[in-house]
């Protein structure tokens, strides 16, 4: 037996060295992340450029959206990665302070080459004074109208929201106006026409200024006083209203053309004026190419630079693959210059500013867009609401920058901790010693044990055990973003990551009328996660008992059902989850439709901690009944018939014969099930984060989303490893005592030799 | 008389007949409670499914909106709750299956899942027999350790593994890297299961083989394995599951397109900007195909009632 | 393989502890000779069926040593001894037929096809199994399992079969049934068997000898005929008949023994202490009437009587002094009315109270003119 494994075990080793030797080659590679006719245009851009340069051909290799940034900073730390990759210019900030992810490239590159971008592209790419990449298009928001509803576009923003007035109906279901005025990137071009967005003049964090609260207010009585906006919006519902001629005018960006229905006959203008101010001046996002400083081959690489930002291949990405060039003399080129639509964004870039690249904005995001969604909904005074935020960015930053602060003093490590580890280690290596015999004796006697377990524990200790030290190592230090490279001598923090988490008494913020609960508390947070769990284990296991009952004996159309039960779990969670967030849409959504038809009154879903609860358990029950039905149906197969028959006999009823019989027996099954289905569900990331993704304002965020909130959207990653740890330690609890009381643990009898 | 006798009973006959005997079991199934949650429960299931089904075939990028059923009549406004595309078009699925290797991914999909199904049963069957059949200090903590594995957030143990698998082991971009990553993340649920499965199955029998000559592998093989096979089916499907539908890993794994698995090759379709949410259902069903046939596969085993009577008392 | 193997099984100190507890088998001297039919007998718990899997090697020897035939086997894995057993649920593959079941241990040892297949048909044969070959456990009757489970251990032709209570699962008239073909098949092939159960009726109907086990102490070895006739403490005297004997306390008043119920005069009871058991088998009690006149008469009030037909169980006495007695079912008798008994001084079992071990005294004669006194 153990050889038999372990020749398989050498073997797979081998093969997989194998594969691993056959890398390290001439090629130059560029990493992006495009699909479709911009990959196409992007492809025979490449084929040319090998074509003309055979010595250091390039690979490409298209990565999804969803994990590029992921991709990314697992790969480039650590010196993998490509030699050249495409990404929008927003996380430059954060990318140079860690050293590791980009490289400067001016020095690189000729002033012809340098002098082809309009200066505001440039400075997107720069930050701290070095250039870090070159700019390859942009993606701005403008305004695209529906020709039949809106014949000229408006010039001024009254004039817009005027119209807008006009054709909307909310009872129908029709807007004038529709974009996804939730969401930061969309809402700059507010924040940009009163003042000078989340930074003031100096680059200093300034949420509460004058024009932004201004800008909230605005958007404020267009969604409450004016009512020209539909609720909740997001990109898919705006593209749809779109389409059926229920949205007269939409702010979306060139990503939303190839979408638009053919029947619409629509048009594209730059964003209104806004009167006695500057225009609307919508966030630019500036695709760039960036250079890995691990490059061994700079010079090919900006050599392709060079090759991709030339006026040929910048026509050809725009009219092949229907980029916006960031050359901007490629709009000469007479297909784009007769082409209004391409012409329209290119004037919108003049106003157009280019979404700061500070480290801090990508702090702001998903913050910023909790307090859009308060404020739309009248949960929130626009001033009161950004000030508290400046205070809440404004710390996050610190937390940050004093990390930063803190790792670029060297560090030794204190004197006791290598002493400890001695110690411990010496303690350790004594105890063996001691027991030396009584190992060996323990090893002798139950050898067959510890082989048949021996290659699933190899595996364990290797892909878990590992990482969950470096984890709990983590957890320790104050790494972020930012410091993730310096020595972890200079990062260490001892306890206090978890100190401030299980010490955050801060249960209410405000006072008086005003007091509400904070929702970004670890003990709320641990209450919900709590709720959320117990809840959807207790129906999902009772509907799927129910169910795998139904199913047990035979029934007509047994084998379809069986089918049709498992389908949720067949089908990638991930379009099942939004899918039912679309049902839950409170304007558009079939539940709510569904409501009205049988006369109730609809429900605001999204509104209150109680419906967006349960949301999300309809969500997760759904998808978690077939599983656990599979389960159960398994184990109902291991009781004998006899005992049922044997139960009838006696006279037993239904439901004491479901007792005496079906539960105990399912035991040895149904107890390991729900162990395992509490600790999935407490962990239970994509079905919050894609139904409600805490609304309302993380009130709804469990444990596990609320640490990669912190680690994902703050940066910081050890307060975030702090946070799994002591998610880890509460279920370790838990099943500590679960199966104490279950007696999971017991066989059947004394085991055998 | 004899002729009246005989007479009654052909009429009784007729009555018994099977087809009639049949029709009146499908008649008293119907009008069950069983079937009455049967029906109900699949409705529900059906219904989101029903969105995701008339997206894909929309050929239409998003299908979110009802209509508007104002003036409609009652039937008319649940008519409109009922997802059913304007048009039938199976333009998403073309371009799915053409704009990208997609049969290419599933191949490959296919070749991890089922790498990934015989890794982690093989590891997990020996493992959970052990649990259930030995009796050895650090059984207790071996099982908790298991579990804990299941306790760490998954998006923290990226950079871990990478580390692991791309650097230490030099199996980045390869579908072994992947295999053995997926069967240990799968391998505390295979674990646990089984042993609670061979915890139900009589002791005796394996004395008994013990007694009889066979080693302790051939009761493992000829004895435990076919009699847990309901178990074995169950995490079997769980295993392929886990790696069916992974795309992170997956695409942080590989760099080379032509290794990737179906799910990086869905995600494409789906960016912060725009979505091809038709592409994306339309690839989605494709991709639960293979699933549905193997639970199709697997559903003899699942409800062969093998234990039954296997040791009575 | 054919022919009669036999070997004969030692256990010599053998110890048995599952971990941190107190000995399951404090130490277990016994040894069960060639083609002998041993009956390991005991209340649950007493360690026969431990001893039982020890043998099997099933459960490990502690300490001591266990030798089959010429063989240490202590650490021995069980296919290497060369034994079959029967369990008390039978224990069939339930995945295989009844042929199968029954050739799964040729096969694993190698044998060839043919004379498996020959084997399998004269186990089936025998057993009356001929038209189940092709049948599953599932689809048997609780006699039929527990002959499939006789025929596989027959199959192989042991040096050794173990029984486990295969017979406990069964029906009274099944029983009776198996009983007998387990008997006739030992008497045909004499191999070598041990055989547990906690009923008493097998022990004495199939056991060549029968070892008796209490608190995983041996309690004593013996023909059937000798642990009825002759037993050594209170506990196999009672374990063995049935209605077992009856136990009285009595005072030795040194020329007499005395209890409540009886008094009667003994010589030679100077060497014991002051508080016996008196011990007599219902079987030896008998209407004072018929009785010859030097028995022993007493009287005792009735409290149940259990109706047998040709015989009756009367229970009499009341408090410690209690007593069954079996007489012939003639008289009718009603609860509470005095009923005068006789038995044979010489057939009476004195047991010290403090170790309840037997007292054996020089057979003495009782004098003839001693009466019984009723208190």
């Amino acid at each position: 037996m153990a050889r038999l494994l372990a020749s398989l075990l050498g073997l797979l080793l081998a093969l997989g060295t194998l594969q691993a030797t056959a890398q390290e080659s001439r090629e130059l590679l560029l990493w992006h992340g495009y699909r479709g006719a911009e990959r196409q245009a992007l492809e025979s851009l490449l084929a040319d450029y090998n074509r003309l340069h055979p010595d250091v051909p390039v690979r490409a290799l298209a990565v999804p959206f969803g994990s590029f940034p992921d991709k990314l900073s697992a790969a480039l730390p650590r010196g993998q990665g490509p030699d050249l990759f495409i990404f929008a210019h927003d996380r430059i900030g954060g990318w140079s302070k860690t050293g590791q992810m980009i490289a400067p490239v001016a020095s690189l590159l000729s002033p012809e080459v340098l002098g082809r971008f309009p200066a505001n592209l440039l400075d997107a790419m720069t930050y701290e004074g070095q250039l870090y990449g070159l700019p390859l298009n942009f993606k701005s928001t403008a305004l695209i109208y529906n020709r039949a509803l809106v014949p000229a576009p408006p010039a001024t923003v009254s004039d817009m929201i005027g119209r807008a007035r006009q054709l909307t109906d909310r009872e129908r279901g029709r807007f004038g106006l529709a974009y996804s005025y939730t969401e930061p990137f969309f809402h700059g071009a507010l924040m940009n026409a009163f003042g000078t967005g989340p930074f003031n003049a100096s680059g200093e964090l300034a949420l509460d200024s004058e024009g932004n609260i201004r800008s909230l207010a605005l958007l404020e009585d267009w969604a409450r006083n004016e009512r020209v906006l539909p609720e909740e919006p997001n990109s898919t519902l705006v593209t749809n209203l779109f389409n059926q001629g229920r949205a007269a005018m939409v702010i979306s960006g060139p990503w939303m053309l190839g979408e638009i229905d053919p029947s619409i006959d629509y048009a594209v203008a730059p964003l209104p004026q806004l009167v006695g101010e500057r225009p609307l001046s919508p966030w630019v996002a500036v695709e760039g190419l960036f250079l890995s400083p691990w490059s061994k081959k700079q010079q090919s690489a900006a050599r392709l630079m060079d090759f991709l930002t030339s006026v040929p291949s910048a026509e050809r990405m725009a009219i092949e693959g229907g980029q916006l060039p960031a050359n901007l003399a490629a709009f000469d080129n007479p297909r784009l210059a007769g082409d209004p639509v391409a012409m329209a964004f290119r004037s919108q870039l003049d106003t157009a500013v280019p979404i700061p690249n500070h480290p801090a904005m990508t702090l702001l995001w998903k913050p910023l867009e909790t307090v859009l969604q308060k404020v739309v909904k009248g949960a929130a005074q626009p001033a009161a609401e950004l000030q508290r935020l400046q205070a809440q960015i404004a710390k996050d930053v610190a937390a940050l920058e004093e990390a930063q602060r803190r790792s670029e003093q060297p560090a030794d490590w204190p004197v006791w901790l290598p002493l400890m580890l001695l110690l411990a280690g010496l303690a350790v290596a004594m105890a063996l010693w001691r027991h030396r015999r009584n190992i060996a004796a323990g090893w002798r006697q139950h050898r067959t044990a510890y082989v048949y377990i021996l290659p699933a524990a190899l595996g364990m200790v290797l892909l878990v055990f590992f990482p969950l030290l470096y984890g709990l190592l983590l957890s320790f230090t104050d790494t972020t973003l930012l410091n993730e490279s310096a020595p972890l001598a200079s990062r260490w923090l001892g306890l206090d990551n978890y100190l401030s988490i299980l010490g955050d008494w801060n249960l209410f913020y405000g006072a008086g009328d005003q007091r509400s609960i904070n929702y970004d508390n670890f003990y709320w947070t641990l209450f919900m996660t709590i709720c959320w769990t117990a809840s959807n284990v207790v129906i999902s296991v009772g509907l799927a008992l129910l169910l795998a009952l139904a199913l047990n004996k035979p029934i007509f159309g047994r084998t379809w059902f069986r089918l049709i039960l498992i389908l949720p779990w067949a089908i990638p969670n991930y379009i099942t989850a939004l899918v039912w967030k679309g049902m839950f849409h409170p304007q558009f959504g079939v539940i709510n439709q569904a409501l009205q038809v049988f006369g109730f009154a609809p429900v605001a879903w999204f509104d209150s901690v109680g419906t967006s609860f349960f949301t999300g358990l309809v969500t997760n029950v759904w998808l978690s009944i077939p599983f656990m039905m599979v389960v159960i149906l398994g184990g109902l197969q291991s009781i004998p018939r006899e005992l049922y028959e044997a139960a009838k006999v006696e006279g037993a009823s239904r439901w004491t014969q479901f007792r005496s019989i079906t539960l105990p027996l399912l035991r040895p099954v149904l107890v390991p099930a729900v162990i395992l289905s509490v600790v999935w569900t407490f962990n239970m990331f994509n079905v919050i984060y894609l139904v409600s993704d805490g609304a309302p304002a993380g009130a709804n965020d469990i444990l596990i989303t609320k640490a990669f909130r912190i680690g994902f959207e703050k940066y910081q990653y050890a307060y975030a490893a702090a946070y799994s740890i002591v998610v880890l330690a509460l279920l370790f609890v838990y099943a500590l005592w679960q199966t104490r009381v279950s007696g999971a643990f017991e066989t059947g009898r004394g085991a055998v030799r | 008389m004899r002729q009246i006798l005989t007479q009654n009973q052909s009429a009784a006959g007729a009555l018994e007949s099977p087809r009639w005997r049949r029709l009146k079991s499908v008649l008293r199934d119907v009008f069950s409670w069983r079937f009455a949650l049967l029906v109900f429960a699949s409705l529900v299931v059906i219904y989101p499914l029903l969105w995701v089904v008339s997206l894909a075939f929309s050929g239409q990028q998003s299908l979110q909106l009802v209509q508007d059923t104002r003036d409609l009549g009652l039937w008319g406004q649940l008519a409109a709750l009922v997802p059913l595309p304007e048009q039938w078009s199976l333009q998403n699925f073309r371009a799915v299956l053409t704009e990208q290797p997609f049969m290419r991914w599933l191949l490959n999909s296919v070749v991890v899942a089922a790498g990934t199904t015989v890794i982690g049963l093989v590891l997990s069957c020996t493992a959970a027999y052990a649990f259930s059949r030995f009796r050895f200090p650090g059984r207790n903590r071996g099982l908790m350790l298991f579990l804990v594995s299941q306790m760490f957030p998954a998006v923290l143990m990226l950079i871990p593994l990478y580390v692991i698998v791309v650097q230490w082991l030099g199996l980045g971009n390869s579908w072994l890297g992947l295999i053995l990553v997926y069967a240990i993340t799968a391998l505390p649920f295979c674990v646990w299961m089984l042993k609670g499965y061979f915890d139900t199955l009589p002791f005796e029998i394996e004395e008994s083989a013990l007694l009889e000559g066979a080693s302790r592998l051939t009761i493992f093989y000829r004895i435990i394995l076919p009699l847990a096979r309901p178990a074995i089916a169950v995490t079997g499907l769980f295993s392929f599951m886990t790696a069916w539908n992974e795309f992170i890993l997956a695409s942080i794994f590989m760099d080379d397109e032509a290794l990737y698995t179906v799910p990086v090759g869905l995600r494409f379709f789906v960016s912060d900007y725009s979505s091809e949410w038709g592409y994306f259902a339309a690839g989605s069903i494709l991709v639960s195909v293979p699933v549905i046939l193997l639970f199709l596969a697997l559903q003899r085993f699942l409800v062969s009632g093998l234990s039954a009577g296997a040791v009575k008392g | 393989m054919i022919g009669i193997a036999v070997a004969s099984i030692e256990f010599r100190g053998v110890v048995k502890r599952y971990a941190d507890s107190a000995p399951t088998l404090p130490g277990l001297d016994l040894h069960i000779r060639d083609g002998e039919f041993m009956v390991l007998v005991g209340p649950s718990g007493c360690g026969k069926s431990t001893t039982l899997r020890m043998i099997a090697g099933l459960e490990s020897v502690t300490a001591g040593e266990l030798w089959i035939g010429d063989r240490l086997v202590n650490d021995l894995p069980p296919r290497d001894r060369d034994v079959a057993m029967v369990f008390q649920n039978y224990a069939l593959y339930p995945h295989m037929t009844v042929f199968e079941n029954m050739a799964f241990g040729l096969r694993v040892r190698k044998q060839p096809e043919r004379e498996i297949r020959t084997r399998v048909e004269a186990a089936a044969e025998t057993l009356g199994l001929v038209e189940l070959l092709a049948r599953k456990p599932g689809q048997l009757s609780g006699g039929q399992c527990q002959r499939v489970a006789l025929g596989r251990a027959m199959v192989r032709d042991p040096q050794v079969f173990l029984f486990d209570e295969p017979l406990s699962n069964l029906d009274a008239e099944l029983r009776v049934q198996m009983r007998a073909s387990i008997g006739r098949l030992h008497r045909e092939f004499g191999t070598t068997s041990v055989y547990v159960t906690h009923d008493q009726v097998e022990a004495m109907t199939l056991g060549s000898r029968i070892a008796i086990l209490n608190g995983g102490e041996l309690m004593q070895v013996g023909t059937p005929m000798e642990l009825y006739s002759d037993p050594d403490n209170v506990f196999v005297a009672g374990f063995m008949g049935s209605p077992p004997m009856n136990i009285l306390p009595v005072s030795n008043l040194g020329h007499a023994l005395e209890n409540r119920l009886l008094q009667l005069p003994r010589q030679g009871l100077e060497r014991f202490g002051a508080e016996l058991l008196l011990g007599l088998r219902p079987e030896t009690l008998c209407p004072a009437a018929e009785a010859p006149a030097h028995w022993v008469r007493f009287s005792a009030p009735v409290e149940m009587v259990e109706t047998l037909g040709a015989e009756m169980l009367v229970h009499l006495g009341e408090g410690d002094e209690r007593l069954v007695a079996r007489l012939p079912g003639l008289r009718s008798l009603t609860p509470g009315e005095s009923l005068s008994l006789a038995f044979d001084p010489a057939a009476l079992y004195l047991f010290d109270a403090g170790t309840r071990q037997r007292l054996r005294e020089p057979r003495a004669v009782v004098a003839p003119e001693s009466e019984l006194v009723t208190p």
